[in-house]
């Protein structure tokens, strides 16, 4: 007996299946046509925390107010204090926080600087305010992993093996896709046609937080280029030989040299103060603010800077972090005071300029 | 392997070529279409194949016993059936429920016991087939429809793949007996069948998984606020809607594809002006499942509103229960009981000629429903209570303006497309139109392709059912 029949036209399969991939390959051709032209682009589409610093950077000459203390460094100056907090601390002198990555790295940093500064002429102090962790030299000594036993040999090689060939397998399907996606000219219409109009929220702290990449964006503008770090709590690991001993192997040449790089990006009418931001208590041995004292000076002379910002904590209590390196919002509401008592006892001690 | 993958649109080319291929011989294409969906259900898991397989030849040979014995010993053969269907889904669905609950009870009356529970893995889809198949050796005891003699037949009946694993339950009545006949492909069942398929897709993708993170985001914030809960709980209500409905709509595409007329299982159910319409419109297979085998074997409306209320109340307990062991399902099951029976004793004892407003109607539905989802998607009862309270709390996130917009901006094209198809009274539109339907199709799929492209794919959330 005859199973089935097809009783429709050419035309009909037509119309159903093939016209409406036609005028889809029609919009594929546009898109690509738009993207090769640079019609579209210029919207803000970055969806990770990162991304989102490293647009605002590029966009923060244009959108500061005019600011005369200008706070630089890496991710623990951009979430340890609200700029616009300490602002109204150190009685209205502007503050602007432009902070971004450590490992962007010194000369990033100057590059920030000097654009900022080429359109934002009343900044008379520069504050590198930086983690300990970042003064960390690649050179400093690390235990090297202990030994595996003999007997694990055969199973690591041959799960290294697995592994290794699950990665290839990985890369070469996402290659596939990212070809594929290209060619139908997907991710241009996803970040020059629908990041126009809709975002998606973040999930966890960042969600409960921000909600949505542009509540990032919006957060840092309220907040004078300071972000947050909501990611909760940092517990620290319970064995205290995890101590952190920064000092090893800070004073290798490549860091003297970006230092000494970064001081020439300065204008010599702009004044260079520095500070560290605090780290978890229970990370640091007893005698952590004499190594940071130590820390301090040698970052001075490499930086030939005006002022050291002395006065700040070393260590706060670890419920302040919600990482090592990073302030949770509790933490960063309490080292903004102290950091605008460190600011107004600088000031007092030399007087900022009107403008440059 | 999930309707919106690759593999399966991999799979069902080769499948579509084949039928092509196979269109002289019926026995040919119910073989197929049989390997196919082992394949298909086989790509999960073999061992819950080998299961599918084992319970549903069991019906199989006990319907053709059913047909031949007298009616005592027809009684007792339908018994032995639904209690080992039962036993099978009790066991993969409700062991460590039952055991967790009892060692709970035992726990509050002041005894402790050590109660094991099993890590067991639920086959996808059980809850589906087993129904289907029950379903089958019922109608045959009532002799509504007489038995499959081919096994074959009755398999590709219960595995039909586009509708295997979440739905619609199908009736032997309305599907078998397709099995057995020419199937004719028309302009129509091809060009309906791409808007079904596309549609539910697009639902799927487009709307579904996006929302997935704003409903996340709302029933995961620890001070959510009553603006975040509510608009977190109408974003699970699209979503939920979008999920389930959308893969209906891609069976049903799929199987006009192939030929074959699966049931609607949604009829725009947030219309709906009452509870009781609600239940006609939302997963109309599993509603009308309980009102056949369950309700109305139950005495339905016929005894008295008490009665009535008792039946509505076991009915919807169990119709909890059977989306999964957790005690959420059961109290929204409860919640949705307490609706019917306030809606019926409205019905009851309202004066003969008032009828409430359709808007007002629909008002107090919605809100039901509403809050019916809140129950069903908070994860604890705990939860539940959490979220019941934040509803007292008039706040809302710095950044609540930014979600409604962004919700609103996803879902008024949605919104805006079944306001249509509810005034036009119809689920397939454009139908005359064939440029403008192209042009829609088209539509569909850039989106579909636009926002799937570099996400994760989630699956069905009646997967999990």
């Amino acid at each position: 007996m005859r199973s089935h029949r097809y009783e429709f036209s050419k035309a009909d399969l037509f119309q159903a299946a093939l016209a409406p991939l036609l005028i889809v390959s029609c919009l594929i051709i546009a898109a690509h046509v738009l993207r090769i032209t640079h019609v579209l682009d210029g919207v803000e589409t970055a969806e990770y925390m990162d991304d989102i610093v490293l647009t605002q950077r590029s966009k923060a000459p244009g959108e500061a107010s005019n600011p005369q203390i200008l706070f630089v460094g890496d991710s623990s100056c951009l979430v340890d204090f609200s700029a616009r907090e300490l602002q109204s601390l150190v009685g209205g002198i502007r503050c602007y926080n432009l902070g971004t990555l450590s490992t962007l790295g010194l000369p990033k940093f100057a590059e920030f600087t000097t654009d900022f500064l080429a359109v934002q002429t009343n900044v008379n102090v520069i504050v590198l305010l930086i983690s300990p962790e970042m003064v960390r030299s690649g050179s400093s000594p690390i235990a090297a992993p202990a030994p595996l036993p003999a007997e694990w040999g055969s199973d690591v090689a041959g799960l290294k093996a697995e592994g290794e060939r699950a990665r290839q397998l990985l890369e070469k399907a996402e290659k596939r896709e990212a070809l594929f996606a290209n060619a139908l000219a997907l991710p241009f219409l996803k970040t020059q046609f629908l990041a126009r109009v809709f975002e998606k929220p973040y999930d966890t702290e960042f969600g409960f937080t921000f909600g949505f990449p542009s509540g990032i964006r919006e957060y840092m503008e309220a907040h004078n280029g300071s972000a947050l770090d909501p990611t909760g709590e940092y517990k620290p690991p319970t064995a205290r030989s995890q101590n952190i001993d920064h000092a090893n192997g800070f004073a290798d040449e490549p860091f003297r040299q970006q230092c000494e790089d970064f001081r020439k990006s300065i204008p010599a009418n702009v004044k260079l103060w520095i500070a560290l931001s605090p780290e978890p208590a229970s990370l640091c041995s007893p005698n952590r603010p004499q190594e940071i004292a130590r820390t301090l000076l040698t970052l001075k002379n490499y930086l030939r800077a005006e002022a050291v910002l002395t006065n700040l904590p070393v260590t706060l209590p670890d419920h302040y972090f919600s990482t090592p390196t990073h302030l949770n919002p509790a933490g960063a509401q309490q080292f903004t005071h102290a950091l605008a008592g460190a600011i107004k006892t600088q000031v007092q001690a030399t007087p900022l300029l009107r403008s440059r | 392997m999930l309707f919106d993958t690759n593999e399966f649109a991999g799979f069902f080319s080769i499948f579509f070529l084949l039928y092509f291929l196979v269109r002289d011989s019926l026995r040919l294409r119910n073989a197929l279409i049989v390997l196919a969906s082992f394949v298909f259900y086989g790509a999960w898991s073999v061992k819950f194949l080998l299961l599918l397989i084992a319970t549903a030849t069991f019906d199989f040979f006990v319907a053709l016993q059913i047909d031949r014995s007298s009616p005592r010993r027809a009684k007792l053969w339908l018994i032995g059936s639904l209690s080992l269907n039962l036993a099978v889904l009790g066991f993969f669905k409700y062991c460590n429920f039952f055991i967790e609950s009892l060692r709970d009870l035992l726990a509050l009356s002041g005894f402790h016991l050590d109660a094991i529970t099993w890590e067991i893995l639920l086959p996808i889809g059980i809850s589906f087939y087993t129904f289907q198949s029950m379903a089958y050796v019922i109608d045959v005891y009532r002799k509504q429809i007489a038995p499959s003699r081919n096994w074959i037949e009755f398999i590709a009946y219960i595995s039909f793949f586009p509708q295997l694993v979440a739905g619609p339950i199908e009736r032997a009545g309305h599907l078998l007996p397709q099995f057995q006949t020419l199937r004719i492909i028309t302009a129509t069942h091809l060009k309906d069948g791409v808007t079904l398929t596309l549609f539910g897709l697009f639902k799927k993708i487009v709307i579904a998984d996006t929302l997935a993170p704003f409903v996340e985001l709302a029933y995961d914030h620890p001070e959510p606020g009553a603006a975040l809960v509510i608009a977190g709980t109408a974003a699970f209500a699209i979503q939920i809607y979008c999920d389930f409905s959308g893969y209906s709509d891609i069976a049903r595409g799929i199987a006009l594809l192939l030929g074959f007329e699966l049931m609607k299982n949604f009829n725009l159910p947030y219309f709906a002006t009452s509870l009781a319409e609600f239940w006609q419109r939302w997963h109309i297979s599993l509603s009308t499942w309980f009102r056949d085998y369950l309700y109305i074997p139950l005495g339905g409306n016929r005894r008295g509103l008490a009665r009535t209320a008792f039946n509505l109340l076991i009915v919807m307990l169990l119709a909890g229960l059977w989306h999964g062991a957790k005690m959420t399902f059961l109290i929204w099951g409860a919640w949705h009981a307490l609706g019917l029976i306030l809606h019926r004793c409205w019905r009851h004892f309202k004066p003969a000629k008032f009828e409430l407003p359709a808007a007002i109607g629909w008002t107090l539905t919605t809100v039901w429903i509403l809050y019916g989802w809140l129950l069903f998607r908070a994860p604890s009862s705990d939860a539940v209570y959490g979220h019941t309270a934040a509803l007292h709390q008039w706040i809302a996130p710095n950044w609540f303006h930014l979600y409604l917009r962004n919700l609103a901006l996803l879902c008024s094209p949605l919104i805006a497309f079944q306001i249509w198809q509810f005034a036009r009274k119809t689920e397939i539109p454009l139908r005359e139109q064939n440029w403008t339907r192209a042009a829609f199709h088209a539509a569909l799929i850039t989106a579909i392709l636009v926002f799937g492209q570099g996400e994760e794919v989630r699956p069905f959330i009646y997967f999990q059912f």
